[in-house]
């Protein structure tokens, strides 16, 4: 059955993608709103704020990623376990950049144009995302890009799996723990 | 006398049990439950963005409030009430605290109440006595109501009677740690909270399905739904579901509180088809635009506002007719002690229309009140200026409870306080300031007898400015009089300033 699941390095440089983008992503907003939260609430409630917004990124990149390890598992080897850093970080790129684009571009209106755009950019994206995942791997120069951009980003796995515990603890506390 | 669990509670809700958000009941209802009474139980019912300038019922010239008008006859009604801030968060933690703005520190647009304060709040001093039940459709009254929960028995979430009623905001799925969770997912939704998580919006986005059908002119409603921001409702189904929480509230034995924080008539306003165009047009004095209106409205525009939110008054004073009815037949009133208020009122002068802006004139701080003592079956009228910091040591001294020290506030004239000549109200808009830091960026208006004195500070190009006001002969403070009344002008400017100075010196020593 092991055989099915791609190589335990190959998924830690594709969730290093996704927690990049997923994990960063959710730090600048923060920090975005961070000035307007610093004017009334403490540095114990902003922290606290913080460990909750992190929390949920660190589940969202875990489900990514366990979409992606259930696609492996359930399709051919060569399709997808053989090439999983390049399938799986275009996957990724191609659909966690279209919609952080999104989340700027509707910012202003979320009450109707959101509504009225997502699920079409939903349904693109994820197309998107197919398309790129599916040509990355004819084209060389690209699979060789996605097999070093994956692995240069698993430094930042030293601080965002921290960070992430870390948080996951607090909000376990502040949930379980005070009750 | 047996404690009732909170599934029993629960099952004493039928109606709103699916929604409902109890406390965990770490205190016993026993006390509370347990044998008859001799304590009357309050009702604060608040109206959001209730302008007293706007009511038939204080004078004005259309008749939007024949209801009230029509209960007023059984209420100690106060003609001179003010609003402590001009928008929700520091009025109506005003109200919870008594205390002002300065002293609570709510000020900012979804703020908190200034954490030492968690135990000093109406909800807290009433104590486990009473069964303690909040509800507001308010998401900035919210915050105050998360803060409370240790001391309340009841909390419905603010989505309960709306149209789209599933539970949909995140931080409600986390019940032993209400208020963190709000700021991180849904703190100010409509603008921020949507860019905070990747996959996690899209729960948002289904709770906005609906958002185009209800905002659509409807043969109901021809202006659209009212919408608190973040949901959609309709007045009718939302004071049903506050009629049927008090009646069930009132068949305990023992006494209750029950806080409604209702959104109506806030903007947009929304009003049922019967109260479309039922007012004629009004001659409004026409004011100079304000040098701080941001909004710069045209007087036309202003007046168009002025109608809808009429018109908005109207449709909600008849539904605030329907609920007293209801509860007075229920005989809950012959025991209950029922406060009627706004926590702000709103403006359409100046360019500006609403309350999200930095004045502090009349119809902005000028709010209803109206106090229906049990069994009380003639009109009072109160003229001296009174506070919505007045309203919690009100309630205190009507339950016999001794009042905080720190406390603003005084008992309302004919609650046993007393008329004060000379007293100092002070309404306080801040905004823009932290509220870990001293005032330096904020409106501040003190109102003492007839006069009233603004003073704006901090605004780039507007800073350090004064307006004085005579409101008994220049009630629309068209005149200003800071350098015409100079006596006047300077006694109240150093008293203002001083109360300032006194408040920030009091922070820092924090």
């Amino acid at each position: 059955m092991s055989i099915r699941w791609p190589a335990s390095k190959d998924i830690i440089s594709v969730y290093a993608v996704i927690a990049f983008l997923i994990q960063v992503w959710t730090i600048y907003v923060s920090f975005e709103q961070l000035p307007a939260w610093a004017s009334f609430l403490n540095i114990n409630e902003l922290m606290a704020v913080l460990a909750y917004r992190v929390t949920e990124s660190f589940i969202e990149c875990l489900l990514f990623l366990g979409i992606l390890l259930v696609v492996s598992f359930l399709l051919p080897p060569r399709f997808f376990r053989d090439v999983f850093i390049i399938r799986g970080s275009a996957f990724a790129l191609g659909l966690l950049g279209p919609m952080i684009l999104f989340w700027k571009l509707f910012r202003g209106d979320p009450g109707t144009l959101m509504t009225e755009y997502a699920r079409l950019w939903m349904v693109g994206t994820v197309l998107l995302a197919s398309l790129t995942s599916y040509l990355a791997v004819k084209i060389i120069s690209v699979a060789d890009f996605l097999k070093w951009i994956s692995d240069r980003m698993t430094v930042f796995l030293y601080l965002l799996i921290p960070l992430s515990l870390v948080s996951s603890i607090t909000v376990l506390i502040r949930n379980i723990l005070q009750r | 006398m047996s404690e009732i669990s909170r599934r029993e509670f629960i099952r004493l809700l039928p109606s709103v049990s699916a929604s409902l958000a109890f406390t965990s009941l770490h205190h016993s209802l026993g006390s509370s439950l347990s044998g008859a009474t001799t304590q009357p139980n309050i009702i604060i019912l608040i109206l959001d963005a209730m302008s007293a300038r706007n009511l038939s019922l204080y004078g004005y010239q259309r008749e939007t409030t024949p209801h009230l008008a029509r209960l007023a006859e059984r209420a100690t009604v106060y003609h001179t009430h003010y609003a402590a801030g001009n928008f929700t968060t520091p009025g109506t933690a005003s109200i919870l605290t008594g205390m002002y703005p300065w002293h609570h520190r709510a000020i900012n647009v979804r703020g908190p109440i200034r954490r030492s304060l968690l135990d000093k709040h109406l909800f807290a001093l009433v104590g486990p006595e009473y069964v303690r039940a909040a509800f507001t459709q308010n998401m900035l009254a919210d915050v105050f109501l998360r803060q409370a929960r240790p001391h309340l028995e009841v909390h419905l979430p603010l989505t309960t009677f709306h149209l789209n009623n599933e539970p949909s905001l995140v931080s409600e799925n986390f019940r032993s740690d209400p208020l963190i969770p709000f700021y991180a997912f849904d703190n100010s939704i409509v603008y921020y909270s949507v860019l905070s998580t990747m996959f996690l919006n899209f729960w948002n986005i289904s709770t906005w399905k609906d958002l185009k059908q209800y905002a659509l002119p409807s043969d109901r409603y021809p202006y659209g739904a009212p919408f608190n921001t973040y949901n959609y409702f309709h007045n009718d189904i939302v004071y049903q579901g506050v009629k049927e929480l008090v009646l069930k509230l009132a068949e305990q034995n023992g006494p209750f509180l029950a806080y409604l924080h209702l959104f109506s008539p806030h903007d947009p306003y929304a009003p049922r088809k019967e109260f479309v165009d039922i007012f004629q047009e009004l001659d409004i004095p026409r004011k100079p635009e304000h040098p701080l209106s941001a909004m710069k409205k045209k007087f036309t525009a202003l007046l168009q506002d002025r109608k809808h939110y009429d018109e908005f008054i109207a449709n909600v004073d008849a539904e605030v007719g329907l609920l007293f009815n209801a509860l007075d037949r229920a005989g809950i009133l012959s025991k209950t002690y029922l406060f009627i208020l706004a926590d702000h009122g709103e403006l359409s002068e100046r360019g500006e229309q609403g309350h999200l802006n930095p004045l502090l004139y009349d119809p902005i701080l000028h709010i209803p009140l109206l106090v229906f003592a049990p069994d009380q079956k003639s009109r009072r009228d109160v003229f001296t200026p009174t506070s919505n910091v007045d309203v919690l040591p009100t309630i205190l001294k009507i339950m016999g409870k001794d009042l905080p020290p720190a406390m603003d506030g005084r008992v309302l004239p004919g609650f046993g306080g007393e008329h004060q000549e000379g007293r100092s109200i002070f309404s306080i808009e801040a905004k823009r300031n932290s509220a870990m830091a001293p005032l330096t960026w904020a409106s501040i208006s003190m109102i003492k007898d007839r006069k009233k004195l603004i003073y704006y500070m901090g605004y780039p190009g507007f800073d350090d400015s004064f307006e004085l006001y005579d409101l008994q002969d220049d009630m629309e403070e068209s005149d200003d009089l800071f350098n015409k009344d100079t006596v006047s002008a300077s006694l109240m400017k150093e008293e203002l300033l001083d109360a300032l100075a006194t408040s920030n010196a009091s922070l820092q020593l924090r």
